[in-house]
């Protein structure tokens, strides 16, 4: 028998209370944590590891938060296993060109996300789950991120509205 | 031990929903911004409510939740300042980028070489 829940366009909602939830939960009774609301993080977690693996290969001393500090934390390996495992079970596996159409710029940008991430210390997953948290400063970055992206979309509207008006010209 | 096992069946289950539901906050942010188009920002709204129910029920049923709620955790201006460039730095690039950190690992799990190239 195949379970299918009806959820229309709350299907995203509902992915992001799941998320929620099972944030909490590894926290609460699997010790994931310090620090606070570290259940999910696509920033810290690929850091630490990053960081476990090369400390243990190449004997180098980062530093890994003490949740992670015997055994790794393992959220990334679980996101290629079960979004791998989705794509193929509805034939959706395969190599295709990415959305960044020169290959350096999406080198370039991915540098960028994680250093910037890495300086706030969080990725916007967990930025939200601050923001569940209570946290004040969380709000503020979360706001921030809005803000960024919204410098993205003016700067994208700016770049369109000077070509329209090159092309015009030609 | 038992939070690496954790956090391998959390991310399966996250990693299976999300390459279903193209879940992305970013995209969420940027579709609502430009278009009005609030399907992936319910992702946002849900992320939050849920976790406020989950920190609050595990609070109050015994779960490990410390320092909860977290309050006026601003410890310095530096901080602070730190905060808001990477975060505004972290959302403008993001677009880019054509997603946030997590839709990156999904999208480079499932058909991208790019983004490979892009974590």
């Amino acid at each position: 028998m195949k379970l299918k829940l009806k959820l229309g366009t709350y299907q995203v909602f509902f992915v992001g209370v799941v998320m929620g939830l099972g944030a909490a939960l590894v926290q609460a009774y699997f010790s994931a944590q310090p620090p606070e609301a570290y259940g999910i993080s696509f920033i810290g977690h690929p850091n630490d590891l990053f960081a476990w693996i090369t400390n243990r290969v190449a004997g180098t001393e980062w530093p890994i938060r003490d949740a992670f500090l015997v055994y790794p934390v393992l959220t990334v390996g679980g996101v290629f296993i079960g979004s791998f495992a989705a794509a193929y079970r509805n034939g959706e596996l395969k190599l295709r060109e990415g959305p960044v159409r020169k290959k350096f710029l999406a080198v370039i940008f991915g540098f960028l996300i994680a250093n910037l991430g890495l300086l706030w210390g969080s990725c916007p997953i967990r930025t939200s789950l601050m923001v569940s948290y209570g946290s004040i400063i969380a709000i503020v970055a979360l706001a921030s991120i809005a803000f960024g992206v919204v410098l993205a979309i003016i700067y994208i509207r700016i770049r369109a509205y000077r070509g329209v008006h090159e092309e015009v010209k030609q | 031990m038992i939070a690496t096992i954790a956090t391998l069946a959390l991310g399966i289950l996250i990693g299976y929903m999300g390459q279903r539901t193209k879940f992305c906050t970013i995209s969420g942010i940027r579709d609502y911004i430009m278009l009005k188009d609030t399907f992936r920002f319910k992702g946002i709204l849900g992320l939050i409510a849920g976790g406020a129910v989950g920190y609050v029920a595990f609070h109050f049923i015994g779960g490990d939740i410390p320092n909860f709620p977290l309050g006026m955790d601003i410890t310095s201006p530096g901080i602070l300042i730190a905060g808001i460039v990477g975060s505004i730095g972290m959302g403008f690039f993001s677009v880019f980028a054509e997603g946030c950190p997590f839709r990156q690992h999904v999208m480079a799990a499932v058909q991208t070489l790019l983004k490979t190239c892009l974590i």
